[in-house]
């Protein structure tokens, strides 16, 4: 009797000690948990981008003795699955920025810029002399927008995913597309035989 | 050694204990507990509905009641909840894909299946209700403004028609291999006829025409021609009898060429009427000389409820108002009934199997449990054989459609259904789509206007 109830006890001991482990890792670590898009994706694209654009001979050139200014537009998900497309160009923005070669302005803001603008330039609270003058802002130079696109095969045992992330960017006073690069990704997934 | 006897009961007592915990529709049959929210659904107050579902998401059965909940709280209006969980399906149908074939922590409910009955095994889903899933979570993401996400889920839907399309073909092909058979066989022809017949008025359980068709008009409505028109297509070829077709594809094909000019707004109604029919158990007892024995399996009934068109007039500022009536593009119904007369080879299979077991817990207890041990295995036998009738219930009967041009401006349309009558007030734009969704519950309407869809070429 006592050896069953002991037993129990270690049962449930392990039970509650076994719950949560919290542990840190490398946020540039492979992952691999589903094929689905995911950390490792965003950052091959991000880094295989910028390093594309940054090597393009008439890029190159382009910033050779001024830092053009870009903004992003947008990179359509045309995937099947939901994700923020916005959190990969923001990737690419902000490695664009911290080589030294670009500068960006940022269309998400202009509302909020706009509201702070009125409150210095209209409510009579601001200083007249320190306010930011109305129309001043440069204008962007280029645009960057893409896609991102998938085809998905399943099976009973395998999911097979290809990405293709497609990014250009414009010249928006003559309307060329400067440069032009693409990235593929390709996942495949089986599932095991035998499993919890 | 014990003696056999308190032993051996305790282990029946503990395999019923044990699967009757694991689930809550293994003596509780599932249509009854749907009836609750149903009767809900259709009261004044549709909220109460999701009050009954709270609880049961925590089960064994989580799937089926977020599918419940999901739908339930999309008809009250709550959308950003219905997303959710919605949302929350999607995840448990993507992780059940990459589950191993072969799973020691499905082996428990394995057993309850052999000894109880099908209802212990953890409901995984139907691929008609899947694909309805994507639909529904579309729509959602389309009343709330995010285009973007519908998109992806009207890709999703026709991405998991395909996958699982491919998936019965290999099937059947594997069976005929194997010279399994593909349809039911006729032993129970006669039990069966009713699940054939309603099986037989439609050509596929996956193929969703409404489904294909609500993705048209939404890429017809954001621009995207090319794919609007396989959309259109491929209702078609689901679907041939749904008059509305040619002309849409004529209209997109035209749109494509950029050879299509109207001063016309287009209006499509999306009519989800009823709910879908409950499965119904059919339990035969069958003698043997150790005792009775049942055998259960779900059907459906051959008396469907025949589909009702809702009418819908316009009435523009000072012309004659214009009139028309949906039109059935899919009938779930049928589609379940399809998808159950699929399943039944491999029902009947593990019916056989629990059969042989419950056959050998007879034979013991009558040999080792004396005439009351007996006497309670007969009974247990008998009463917990019962059918699996667990489905997803909220799901309309039909799905119909309808599409009306009116001149830009507003408009009052008129809607006449089973649930009542009822008008609003709907934008039209030039070249614009604008979609006009009712959820019919045979009590009343729930009509809501999607945000209205305008060319950007």
């Amino acid at each position: 009797m006592t050896r069953v109830f002991t037993l129990a006890l270690v049962v449930l001991a392990l039970t509650i000690t076994g719950c949560t482990r919290v542990q840190y890792g490398d946020a540039t670590a492979t992952e691999t948990v589903t094929v689905d898009f995911g950390s490792t994706d965003l950052q091959m694209i991000a880094t295989s981008m910028v390093d594309d654009l940054m090597s393009f001979p008439p890029v190159v050139q382009l910033t050779l003795d001024r830092r053009p200014v870009v903004f992003v537009d947008r990179v359509q998900n045309r995937t099947v699955e939901h994700i923020d497309t916005e959190s990969v160009t923001d990737s690419i923005r902000t490695r664009l920025i911290q080589s030294g070669k670009f500068r960006f302005v940022d269309m998400t803001v202009v509302d909020r810029v706009r509201q702070q603008m009125d409150f210095q330039t209209q409510s009579g609270m601001v200083d007249p002399a320190t306010a930011v003058s109305m129309g001043r802002q440069i204008g962007a130079e280029f645009m960057l927008y893409g896609a991102l696109t998938s085809i998905v095969k399943r099976d009973n045992r395998t999911k097979d995913v290809y990405y293709k992330f497609t990014l250009n960017m414009m010249n928006l006073e003559t309307g060329i597309i400067e440069w032009s690069s693409e990235r593929e990704i390709r996942k495949t997934q089986s599932r095991s035989l035998f499993g919890r | 050694m014990p003696s056999p006897v308190p032993y051996q009961a305790l282990l029946l007592l503990l395999v019923t204990l044990l699967s009757g915990c694991a689930t809550s529709s293994l003596f509780n049959p599932y249509p009854q507990q749907a009836a609750h929210w149903k009767g809900d659904l259709s009261s004044e107050e549709p909220e109460r509905a999701l009050r009954h579902l709270d609880r049961r998401t925590r089960s064994a059965d989580k799937l089926l009641y977020l599918q419940e909940r999901a739908r339930v709280a999309q008809i009250a209006g709550d959308i950003e909840r219905s997303q959710a969980d919605f949302a929350e399906v999607i995840a448990l149908y993507d992780a059940q894909d990459q589950q191993a074939v072969v799973r020691a922590s499905s082996a428990g409910g394995g057993v309850g299946a052999l000894m109880v009955n099908d209802n212990a095994l953890p409901y995984r889903g139907q691929e008609h209700e899947r694909i309805m899933v994507h639909g529904m979570q579309a729509l959602n993401y389309w009343q709330l403004g995010d285009l973007e996400a519908a998109a992806v889920e009207f890709r999703r839907v026709t991405l998991e028609q395909q996958v699982a399309e491919e998936r019965r073909a290999r099937d059947i092909s594997r069976a005929l291999e194997d010279s399994e058979p593909v349809a039911p066989p006729s032993d129970f022809e006669q039990e069966l006829a009713g699940l054939n017949r309603a099986a037989a008025d439609v050509r596929s359980s996956i193929q969703n025409a409404y489904l294909y068709y609500l993705a048209g008009v939404f890429r017809e409505g954001v621009g995207d021609y090319n794919n609007a028109l396989v959309d259109y297509k491929k209702a078609w070829e689901v679907n041939p009898s749904l008059s509305l077709l040619p002309a849409d594809i004529a209209r997109v094909e035209a749109r494509g060429n950029r050879r299509y000019v109207t001063d016309q707004g287009q209006v499509v109604i999306a009519y989800e009427q009823g709910f879908i029919p409950p499965r119904e158990e059919i339990n035969l007892p069958i003698p043997t000389i150790h005792g009775y024995f049942a055998v259960a399996f779900p059907t459906y009934s051959s008396h469907q409820t025949p589909p009702s068109s809702l009418r819908v007039t316009a009435t523009a500022d000072n012309d004659a108002p214009i009139e028309t009536r949906t039109e059935v593009a899919a009938a779930l119904s049928g589609m379940a009934a399809r998808a159950l007369r699929d399943g039944v080879p491999g029902m009947l299979a593990r019916q056989t199997l629990r059969a042989t077991a419950k056959y050998e817990a007879q034979k013991r207890a009558n040999d080792d449990l004396g005439l009351f041990g007996a006497f309670a295995t007969q009974i247990y036998n008998l009463v917990s054989e019962s059918a699996d009738l667990r489905s997803w219930l909220t799901l309309p009967a039909y799905a119909q459609l309808g599409r009306l041009e009116l001149p830009p401006g507003d408009h009052a349309l008129t809607l006449w259904g089973t649930g009542g009558s009822a008008t609003v007030e709907i934008p039209v734009t030039r070249g614009g789509i604008t979609l006009v969704r009712v959820i019919d519950t045979g009590q009343r309407l729930h009509i809501t206007v999607m945000p209205a869809l305008e060319e950007t070429p």
